[in-house]
């Protein structure tokens, strides 16, 4: 009987956990994701096949045709499979994995694939996304984050110029609820703002044209708030809206303002002698860089308003130096840590519209930094293994 | 708990790409579909302020605010004196009387007008300030003056220098 094998029901466990098993299943469930995830992306782009096969959130896939039709192969999501395979590599290549100067390139081989590993985890939680949107013609020099509400309020100069706006930070907002009362404090500005109603969807409706029910909020400035049903499948299509009641340093209510993040405007009030503007919106996040588009082509799919293919060429302008790009479905621009992708595209008649997904990742470079360390474990196991067979071959001769 | 964000040209953009320096009694109130700039102004934000794009010529225009007041329509542009808006001429329509605002809201007797519209090829830029008459007469020199100020600023619009890549 083999002294390896496996006597209690904890070694038992151990034994798969660490075993060659769970790493050849995971490794062919990963190939398979990456086979039908390669197909996929050419329907429907290298950014919706990410988020399909690859985003914490998806736990099981449907492979799907060009046409719409699932191919009917459900698959775990890539992200949990690497998660079994990372806690695999770990049990199994370096807790379990005999140590000694014979194998110590092979244990830097799997360390490094281990942060390989993690690298990927990192970059799915910790990364930061948003929307670029540009008109034809136009250009741009932020984005907005998505799943973001935050509220700006920026002070004008005297030739009606904003100043740097202060910001009421996402983090704050997100856990507001309707009943909720949120005080946001500008110390400098002498007021503070108090921040209620807070809808994650919303209308905004004129009292002149629309009648309002007992559950839709106040009227400000004749219009009022209503709750709307929160669109799932296409979160940017919510509006978020919410009411705002500024005060002086002794409590006094300097205005009582209504904030729809549908509204192209700001709102405004005075303090002070000097004007402010009020915006809720989603995230403002300042790319750096600016894109140019000088021209925005796609297709839809007959009889729908659904892309089907875009393509957008732009200039790259940072730092007065100016690069230009085509920007495809599964060809993405980087820059500086930021990785831009077309996401979407509209032509509606007047100028077409390109939204340019940005994604910046922390941990955009570990990848690469893991294949360096696994190369160099992989040479020191190689050596080794051409220098115990030279030194075995030389002694057999001498025998 | 308030942070500072550097200016992008997010904040650069202004609606219909103009940039305006309206007078501090005045404030801004959400836009609507028609409102591209909407304030409120005067005694007890007695008075609206709005401004937006509309179709037809400048007379037609003019014509159908004169006819909100119950007043008729006038045969050419004459009767308008003109100011200058964004390098144009313009005319100033001004009325006084009962004012039906329409979509069924009762009229509002006492009310005066004073408007500007500036044609510019295939639309036109409306301007129409509505209130209770002294109010308004009290703001005319405010509104024009507004009217005066308005420059074009599109910093988000790509300039002629920059040619679209070959390739």
């Amino acid at each position: 009987m083999s002294n390896s094998s496996p006597k209690s029901l904890g070694q038992k466990i151990w034994r798969v956990i660490s075993g060659f098993e769970i790493a050849v299943v995971c490794l062919g469930l990963l190939f398979l994701l990456t086979f039908f995830g390669t197909i996929e992306q050419k329907w429907i782009g290298l950014y919706a096949v990410i988020q399909k096969y690859f985003d914490i959130d998806s736990f099981l896939v449907f492979p799907s045709r060009g046409d719409g039709k699932f191919i009917f192969l459900p698959l775990p999501g890539a992200y949990w499979v690497m998660v079994v395979l990372s806690i695999n590599m770990f049990c199994g290549g370096l807790i379990r994995a005999r140590k000694g100067w014979k194998t110590v390139g092979v244990l830097i081989s799997h360390f490094a694939i281990l942060f390989m590993l993690v690298a990927g985890a990192v970059s799915s939680v910790s990364k930061v996304e948003g929307q670029m949107s540009v008109y034809q013609g136009e250009k741009s020099d932020f984005a907005q984050k998505y799943h973001t509400t935050t509220i700006e309020v920026a002070k004008l100069d005297e030739e009606g110029h904003r100043l740097p706006p202060k910001i009421v930070p996402s983090e704050s907002l997100r856990s507001l609820e309707r009943n909720d009362v949120l005080r946001a404090e500008f110390p400098d500005e002498g007021f503070t703002m108090d921040i209620t109603g807070m809808l994650g969807s919303s209308n905004l409706f004129m009292e002149r044209t629309a009648e309002r029910s007992n559950e839709d909020g106040p009227v400000v400035d004749g219009f009022f708030l209503r709750e709307a049903e929160y669109n799932k499948d296409n979160e940017l299509a919510n509006m978020a809206g919410c009411y705002a009641t500024v005060k002086d340093k002794e409590g006094n209510e300097i205005q009582e303002l209504i904030l729809w993040m549908g509204n192209p405007s700001p709102v405004s009030f005075v303090h002070n002698e000097q004007r402010y503007l009020v915006t809720l919106t989603m995230e403002i996040w300042p790319m750096p860089y600016e894109v140019e588009l000088h021209k925005s082509v796609g297709e839809y799919y007959p009889g729908t308003r659904k892309a089907s293919t875009f393509e957008s060429t732009i200039t790259k302008v940072a730092n007065d130096q100016r690069e230009d790009y085509k920007i495809f479905m599964n060809n993405p621009m980087r820059h500086g840590g930021f990785t831009l992708f077309q996401a979407n595209w509209s032509d509606t008649g007047g100028k077409p519209f390109s939204g340019f997904a940005i994604v910046t990742n922390p941990s955009d470079k570990w990848p690469e930094y893991s294949l360096y360390v696994a190369t160099v474990g992989l040479l020191i196991h190689f050596l080794l293994m051409l220098f115990r067979f030279a030194g075995g071959s030389s002694r057999s001769r001498k025998s | 708990m308030t942070e500072t964000r550097v200016l992008t040209l997010f904040d650069q953009k202004y609606p219909g790409n103009l940039r305006d320096r309206p007078p501090l009694s005045w404030r801004r109130i959400p836009p609507t579909q028609f409102r591209a700039v909407n304030f409120v102004g005067g005694p007890d934000e007695s008075v609206e302020i709005f401004a937006g794009n509309s179709n037809g010529a400048g007379l037609s225009n003019a014509n159908r605010w004169l006819g909100q007041f119950g007043l008729s329509p006038v045969p050419d542009e004459s009767t308008f004196a003109s100011i200058e808006i964004l390098g144009r001429p313009s005319l100033l329509v001004e009325a006084r009387g009962s004012y039906n605002p329409g979509m069924g809201a009762d009229p509002r007797e006492g009310f005066a007008l004073l408007g500007a519209i500036r044609e510019s090829g295939g639309d036109v830029l409306t301007f129409k300030m509505v209130g209770p008459a002294e109010a308004v007469e009290g703001m005319r020199d405010e509104f024009i003056a507004y009217c005066e100020s308005l420059e074009n600023v599109d910093l988000h619009i790509i300039k002629e220098e920059s040619e679209t890549p070959e390739s």
